[in-house]
């Protein structure tokens, strides 16, 4: 049996990205990716540019605003607030990254079993979907998380199980509609053994769907991390992470409004960036969605 | 399925019902700052939400002047005559409490030993009083209350002034021994009462005291500590209390605010499990106590407002304090060696390396609650122990689970906060130390600590009581089964209008009845 030609997935996500023009929402994309950009370099080569420990406490310099020496202030144990927002970054863009991506495997082959495994199969996975999209995803996590005990490996853990569903959906729809397509049927005409189908033929119209899905995700994904950690189910002291440091900052939001100023800004810039990048994404990769949307606007 | 449109709201309904929607919010926003609120009305925001069944922690109830007991607390955190004119204790065993004779209930039934007797029955019964041996409760004659105990028992009087101690009114006990509306005999009675959310009091004008200057009292449950900051700024409310120490500062200097500091017998302070490793040796919780520099921690992150404590007790609050404590000194370089005597040692001669034994590493897991300033104090613990080798975890769990966790398998340390003399008599020790009877998590045994405790209870000579209670405090000062950290001060703030407030050293009442609002 011919192996699948690593490159053929690649070439096929190429050839589906040229041959859609990128148009006028080029610069959503752009603008997106920029911040989006901006901050995995601050994750990446902040925290070795930066001179200061992000836990080292410093009680005497405590509540100071921002200043040459601390550009963005110190919180309530004198940490640099800076240096410990270029590790939050790392934390939670990674966290993100990781939830996403297990939510992501689970959501599509969940989608695939119930596409192709037929109606048992379907009618057993669809039924799991509606109950995990019954309820809001942020309350069940909250009592995984919380069953679980705090802590980051929970937080994705909790953030994982809740969130595939929408691929699912996705995923199980797509193939829905491709598999009746001629160039599927001509394949299980000849032959075609089950796995070759979804490797050569499925999976790669499944990449703009899922890919698209995946970047909104993201920055939903940081929001909740930071909701998680907010309410103490993640991060666990010193780890710098974005909601912790809301969090503790709270208290000091008269006295010291730069502690939850920084890094509130960083989720807000991360959940529009990745928001930015989904929806020029999306108008990009799937022409329908922009002709309708272009329909609607005049 | 048929997705045939059924215009069942056209625009035009829906912008009606959004105006008439937004224009009834707005006239409930409107009506909150009524009329009538103004003048007679005393309005308080407070943390924590009352209760109805003083059983249930009848504290707001207690401090807001509706209900009152048969032994009230002094100033200077001794039992003092209550509903009861005073006691005596006609031997080891026996004691009578002569009730005043010109009280009445809100419901306007007057007190007698009967209706005491009652609600103390019904006290006696719950889970609050468990741990005290009374034999029975009965009416000696119409005014007096006699209670016998199983064992001779000082801290009687102390117990009776308790919030689950509070004499209700017969009517207010329920067929199924709730309660619904409690009445009992303070200067205010209940008007309505929305758990959770607020208490309205009137006055009580048949009250035997002083007679309030206000007509009703309006207690509100603000659980944000800016918001209740904020609605003292804007004058929603005359007093603000339980406020954050980070408010001190900024409040005294802002006009027309007066804030009050005043030291309450609460301590901050770590249990260790001297059952398990590392800290059943005594050496390796001594190190951890050296090594805390107590006053970094209320200069830095306590604003300077709670101040490092010496013992169970503070000397400022009451005589039972022992006033030969020294705070263990922060001695960062004793904890080191100490730590080395017990075994752990460091390979490197790197600063904060984490000390191992035997190839374990001395990391420890503190457990703490989402109290104020606990895990802050946690943060800073971790970081000060650190600098002696000792990897401090923090887990931040909600008290409840705190509690349960502690309680049913081994730990390391955790810390908490306690009130050291919410009934106010140094028996607490017992509750603190008592090989059996302790409600710490310690595992900390010592024949001599039971024996000392056993013998207070059970004299009422005092000077006897006062030397037993000093030794047990020196005796576990030097055994360290709990790392006590810092006093606690109660801050509330008040309009400066307000006259005649004076803070009450156990909380046991706010004494509203005293208080007045000057004209502006």
């Amino acid at each position: 049996m011919a192996a699948l030609r690593p490159s053929t997935l690649v070439e096929r996500g190429r050839t589906l990205l040229a041959s859609r023009p990128l148009g006028r929402t080029n610069a959503a994309v752009r603008l997106g990716g920029a911040i989006a950009g901006v901050l995995v370099v601050f994750a990446l080569v902040g925290p070795s540019v930066s001179p200061y420990d992000p836990t080292a406490q410093l009680l005497e310099a405590r509540l100071e605003g921002p200043s040459l020496a601390h550009p963005l202030g110190t919180d309530a144990l004198g940490r640099d607030i800076a240096t410990r927002l270029a590790y939050g970054a790392r934390v939670s863009l990674a966290l993100a990254v990781a939830a996403t991506l297990v939510r992501l495997v689970i959501g599509t082959t969940v989608g695939l079993l119930a596409a192709t495994g037929g109606r048992l199969v379907d009618t057993v996975l669809m039924r799991l979907v509606d109950v995990q999209l019954a309820f809001p995803g942020l309350v069940l996590a909250l009592v995984i998380a919380g069953v679980l005990g705090p802590s980051l490996r929970n937080v994705v853990i909790a953030l994982s199980l809740v969130g595939w569903a929408s691929y699912a959906r996705v995923v199980r729809g797509s193939v829905l509609s491709i598999r009746e397509r001629p160039f599927v049927r001509s394949a299980k005409l000849h032959g075609t053994p089950w796995h070759r189908l979804v490797r050569r033929h499925l999976l790669p119209h499944l990449v703009s769907p899922v890919l698209v899905l995946a970047t909104l995700n993201v920055g939903t994904v940081v929001l909740a991390v930071a909701g998680l950690s907010y309410l103490g189910l993640g991060a666990q002291p010193p780890t710098p992470e974005w909601g912790t440091m809301i969090a503790n900052g709270r208290n000091y939001l008269r006295a010291a409004p730069w502690i939850v100023t920084a890094p509130g800004v960083a989720i807000m810039l991360t959940v529009i960036s990745f928001n930015l990048l989904g929806d020029g994404l999306r108008d990009a990769l799937d022409p329908d969605h922009l002709e309708d949307r272009q329909r609607r606007r005049t | 399925m048929n997705h045939t449109r059924q215009p069942t709201m056209n625009r035009r309904t829906a912008l009606r019902t959004t105006l008439a929607t937004g224009a009834l919010a707005l006239a409930g926003c409107l009506s909150d700052d009524s009329a009538g609120e103004t003048g007679s009305t005393f309005r308080i925001g407070g943390k924590w939400a009352p209760n109805r069944d003083p059983l249930d922690g009848g504290s707001q109830i207690r401090r807001l002047g509706v209900t009152e007991a048969l032994v009230s607390v002094d100033d200077d955190a001794n039992p003092a005559p209550g509903l009861a004119t005073g006691w005596e204790r006609p031997d080891d065993h026996r004691w009578e409490f002569p009730l005043r004779e010109d009280v009445t209930f809100h419901d306007g039934a007057s007190l007698d030993a009967a209706a005491a007797v009652e609600s103390l029955h019904r006290t006696n019964a719950s889970a609050a009083f468990e741990d005290v041996p009374i034999e029975s409760i009965e009416a000696v004659d119409e005014t007096t209350v006699g209670v016998e105990t199983a064992t001779p028992f000082s801290p009687l009087p102390a117990h009776l002034s308790r919030n689950e101690a509070v004499i209700l009114s017969p009517e207010s006990i329920e067929a199924d021994d709730s309660i619904e509306n409690p009445i009992s005999a303070g200067p205010f009675a209940v008007d309505t009462f929305d758990p959770g959310a607020e208490l309205r009091l009137e006055r009580h004008d048949e009250y035997y005291g002083e007679e309030p200057a206000f007509e009703a009292v309006h207690y509100e449950v603000v659980d944000d500590d800016q918001t209740r900051r904020l609605k003292l700024e804007n004058g929603e409310v005359e007093m603000a209390r339980i406020l954050p120490t980070e408010t001190v500062a900024p409040l005294e200097e802002t006009d027309g605010i007066d804030v009050y500091t005043p030291e309450i017998p609460r301590i901050r302070f770590l249990t260790f499990d001297t059952q398990t490793e590392p800290f059943d040796d005594e050496r390796v919780r001594r190190a951890v106590s050296v090594a805390v520099d107590r006053d970094a921690l209320t200069d830095s992150i306590l604003d300077g407002v709670d101040d490092p404590a010496v013992g169970p007790f503070s000397p400022t609050i009451t005589e039972w304090a022992n006033p030969d404590l020294e705070t263990d000194r922060y001695d960062p370089e004793q904890a080191r060696t100490l730590l080395a005597d017990a075994g752990w040692t460091i390979d490197g001669d790197t600063e904060r390396e984490t000390r191992t034994r035997d190839g374990t590493e001395l990391a420890i897991e503190c457990l703490t609650f989402d109290g104020r300033d606990l895990p802050l104090i946690a943060q800073v613990l971790q970081e000060q122990l650190a600098a002696v080798g000792i990897d401090l975890d923090v887990t931040t769990l909600e008290y409840a689970t705190m509690v349960d966790r502690v309680g049913q398998e081994p730990f390391d340390v955790y810390l908490t906060s306690w009130g050291t003399l919410w009934y106010p008599d140094p028996d607490r020790l017992t509750d603190m130390f008592h090989s059996r009877a302790a409600s710490l998590h310690h595992g900390y045994e010592n024949d001599r600590v039971d024996t000392l405790l056993e013998e207070a209870r059970g004299t009422d000579d005092h000077e006897a009581r006062l030397e037993r209670y000093h030794e047990v405090q020196s005796i576990v000062a030097e055994d360290v089964p709990i790392a006590v950290l810092t006093n606690y001060t109660n801050i509330t703030a008040t309009a400066a209008s307000v006259s005649g407030y004076e803070p009450h050293p156990t909380e046991s009442r706010i004494g509203l009845e005293s208080i007045d609002l000057d004209a502006e």
